[in-house]
């Protein structure tokens, strides 16, 4: 079966964890998160063309305080970057990830805006994000809490690692 | 006009084209087909081997071509020469069958000998004390116990990404899943390579062994892989030295794999093997050379076997003495009524026997039969078996040797020369034999040596036959009819018999100084007066009297009586009758 390690990353609350978490029925405990700076969970999708596993590394948050990782990255086929709706430095971090990630490996980046849930209380406009967006292969509105555009993220990610 | 023009000279430059090419190439190009054609082995042999790899590793058709062919050739030739590839599989197949059977065998008897040696032991329960306050399962403790190593796993992880490539195990379930316990293991180790990089320093660090009170992780980084193997007991330094080498032989292999890994874990399915010659474990020295001799198995296993064989002996030998005790069925005068084994070896027989009849334990050991485990009960019954009525004769005359006995069927003929009296007294006995319908004719050979002076000579034997004489003289009656006095013809005949006999014995008396009396007594029945009655009878004694003296008795001797009725319920029609009573006393001077 196809492997593939796709990476999470964003700022600190912006709701990583609880997005797999939505996702997979998680082995490892969360406590590794804060030990080593990284959890692992696995999910096998069946939908796409041919049958992949996903190894989702969840990369602790990262902010002022913690630098970002980049032997995490390593070898990761793709990286979703997730952002929070509430929270307007939480996207320039995101763009600071970006383009960490795009220093030391050249892979397809999905930007989730997660807790779509909530009402949209950031200060960016529509012609604002639009740019932003373009360097993402697309985007997402996620929502932890409801599920929302989970399932399709991590489906559309599978999709376009394998093809 | 111009184009017209420039079409015609590009058609006849054309044509000179294909004049050209035909005087080189020939006609259809047959001159370069032939040469081609004429080298063409040289041109395939060159590439053949070659060609095949390189179509086969394009699209795999080669296979897919020779497949069948192969399969259909090895068929065809199955048929042909079947009897070639028996001789050619029999010496595999049997070795074959031979291995698997040793394995099996060898297999049940270890696993026997564990289970025994781990569950009953103290031991074994001590291990099990112990298992169940370390948290972990038994099996896993007796394998800590027991082996001084063991590598327990071996992952085979692609550097980059942390993808698990392939991993083998034990038997030893761990529960935790290979993917991600390859992808923690990556993630730990840049965490540390990444948390403890010394000052300056740009070589990148990496974890080598990581160990817990039970586990030992060895971890061998390659350029492109990374093996690890889990490891209980004390790691010796050959486990890092072969997942060293194993390493890199994975390297050589599967460089080009590795170096374009997509995450397409198939291409490392092979890898396998390599990856179990890393599971190697080493017995404790006790247990290995415990292990060598499976003593508690092959002692419970012999027992076993020799308790049923036997147990299995045993049976067979009662059955055999079954069979034989019941042989005895065949003696004269013994019947079983029961014979039957109880038990492994107990054997109970009920018979019936005559006295007459073999003592059954003399059969039994006449003809070697064991008595130990024999219980016999006998009841007595009377045999009429020819046989038994034999013996008893026979026994009887073990008290007169001077005879011999002939039998014609059933009825013996006595031989031999006896005395009267001892004649007397054999008669007796075998007339009590029952079974044997006794005849007087069977004595009448018999040969009798005491003449009468003999006799005389032997007052007691005198007396016995004088007693003997008497009595029979004393059975004789004559009968009368009703009211009536005259003697019948019949009666005639009985008092000349008396007669006879009483004057025999007159003679015989006096030898021994004794007199004889007879007297007569008559007697009527109630019917008629007493008066009468008592007459009548003492006519019916004058009578009788009378008539005995007119037969030959002296008068001096006889006595007659009336003694009237006999006054006794049912003796109506017996009583009209003379009885005679022979009386004797010693002669006077």
């Amino acid at each position: 079966m196809i492997q593939k390690k796709i990476c999470i990353l964003g700022a600190s609350g912006v709701g990583k964890t609880s997005l797999i978490k939505q996702y997979v029925e998680g082995i490892f405990s969360e406590k590794y998160l804060t030990s080593i700076g990284v959890k692992i969970d696995k999910k096998i999708i069946d939908s796409t063309a041919q049958p992949v596993q996903l190894m989702i590394w969840d990369i602790e948050g990262i902010d002022r305080y913690c630098g970002f990782q980049p032997k995490y990255v390593r070898g990761a086929s793709g990286v979703i970057i997730v952002t929070d709706t509430t929270r307007s430095q939480s996207l320039v971090e995101g763009i600071e990830i970006f383009k960490l990630v795009k220093e030391v490996a050249d892979i397809p980046c999905i930007l989730a805006l997660n807790k779509a849930d909530l009402e949209t209380s950031w200060h960016w406009s529509e012609k604002e994000l639009s740019e932003l967006k373009q360097d993402f292969v697309t985007c997402f509105d996620t929502s932890a809490k409801s599920g929302q555009g989970v399932e399709q993220m991590f489906t559309y990610m599978a999709q376009i690692l394998t093809e | 006009m111009t184009d017209s023009k420039k079409s015609t000279s590009q058609t006849a430059e054309a044509e000179q084209m294909e004049t050209v090419r035909r005087l080189i190439l020939g006609d259809n190009d047959s001159v370069v087909t032939q040469a081609v054609r004429n080298n063409a082995r040289e041109i395939v042999t060159d590439v053949f081997s070659e060609a095949l790899h390189d179509r086969e590793n394009h699209d795999g058709s080669v296979n897919t071509v020779l497949v069948p062919l192969v399969e259909k050739s090895v068929e065809k030739s199955i048929a042909t020469h079947s009897e070639q590839y028996v001789g050619y599989l029999y010496p595999l197949v049997g070795s074959l069958v031979r291995k698997s059977v040793t394995a099996f065998i060898t297999e049940i008897l270890e696993k026997t000998n564990a289970l025994i040696e781990n569950s009953l032991t103290i031991k074994g329960l001590k291990w099990r004390f112990k298992a169940r306050q370390a948290g972990i399962s038994f099996s896993q403790y007796v394998i800590t116990q027991t082996f001084d190593f063991r590598v327990e796993q071996v992952f085979l992880i692609h550097k980059e990404t942390g993808l698990l490539l392939n991993s083998v195990a034990q038997d030893l379930k761990t529960g935790a899943d290979a993917d991600m316990v390859s992808a923690m293991l990556t993630a730990i180790n840049d965490f540390v390579s990444d948390s403890f990089k010394p000052h300056q320093s740009h070589s990148e660090q990496s974890l080598d062994v990581i160990r817990t009170e039970d586990f030992t992780l060895i971890i061998k980084p390659g350029p492109s892989a990374v093996i690890v193997a889990a490891v209980t007991g004390n790691t010796p330094q050959h486990i890092a030295n072969k997942l060293q080498t194993t390493l890199e032989d994975i390297h050589k292999l599967y460089d080009q794999e590795l170096s374009q890994f997509n995450g397409d874990t198939s291409a490392f399915e092979n890898s396998e093997n390599q990856l179990r010659e890393c599971l190697v474990s080493e017995l404790k020295p006790e247990q290995a050379e415990r292990k060598k001799k499976p003593w508690f198995a092959w002692i419970i296993f012999i027992s076993l076997l020799l308790g049923l064989g036997y147990m299995a002996f045993t049976r067979f030998q009662t059955q055999q003495t079954l069979s034989k005790v019941r042989l005895i069925e065949q003696q004269a005068g013994i019947i079983v009524t029961q014979l039957s084994a109880s038990g492994l070896s107990a054997i109970q027989l009920d018979i019936l026997r005559d006295p007459a009849a073999i003592d059954p334990l003399a059969w039994l050991s006449a003809n070697n039969i064991p008595t130990k485990n024999l219980t016999i009960t006998q009841r007595a019954y009377l045999s009429l078996d020819t046989e038994i009525v034999k013996n008893k004769v026979v026994s009887i005359m073990n008290h007169y040797p001077s005879i011999e006995i002939s039998w014609t069927n059933a009825s013996p003929i006595f031989n031999g020369e006896i005395t009267s009296l001892e004649k007397l007294s054999l008669q007796n006995e075998l007339a009590k034999v029952s079974g044997l319908n006794f005849d007087y004719t069977w004595l009448a050979s018999l040969k009798i040596t005491d003449l009468e002076q003999e006799l005389a000579n032997d007052p007691v034997i005198t007396r016995a036959i004088l007693d003997l004489n008497i009595a029979k003289i004393d059975r004789l009656t004559v009968a009368f009819e009703k009211g009536q006095s005259q003697l019948s013809t019949e009666s005639i005949s009985t008092l000349v018999t008396v007669k006879n006999q009483f004057n025999r014995l007159i003679q015989l008396a006096e030898s021994q100084g004794l007199s004889l009396g007879l007297v007569i007594m008559g007697a009527t029945d109630s019917v008629g007066s007493a008066a009468f009655n008592r007459r009548l009878s003492q006519t019916r004694a004058n009578v009788v009297k009378t008539k005995l003296q007119e037969l030959g008795i002296e008068d001096s001797r006889l006595n007659a009586i009336g003694l009237g009725t006999i006054d006794l319920p049912s003796t109506d029609e017996g009583a009209r009758k003379v009885l005679f009573n022979v009386i004797y006393f010693a002669a006077s001077e």
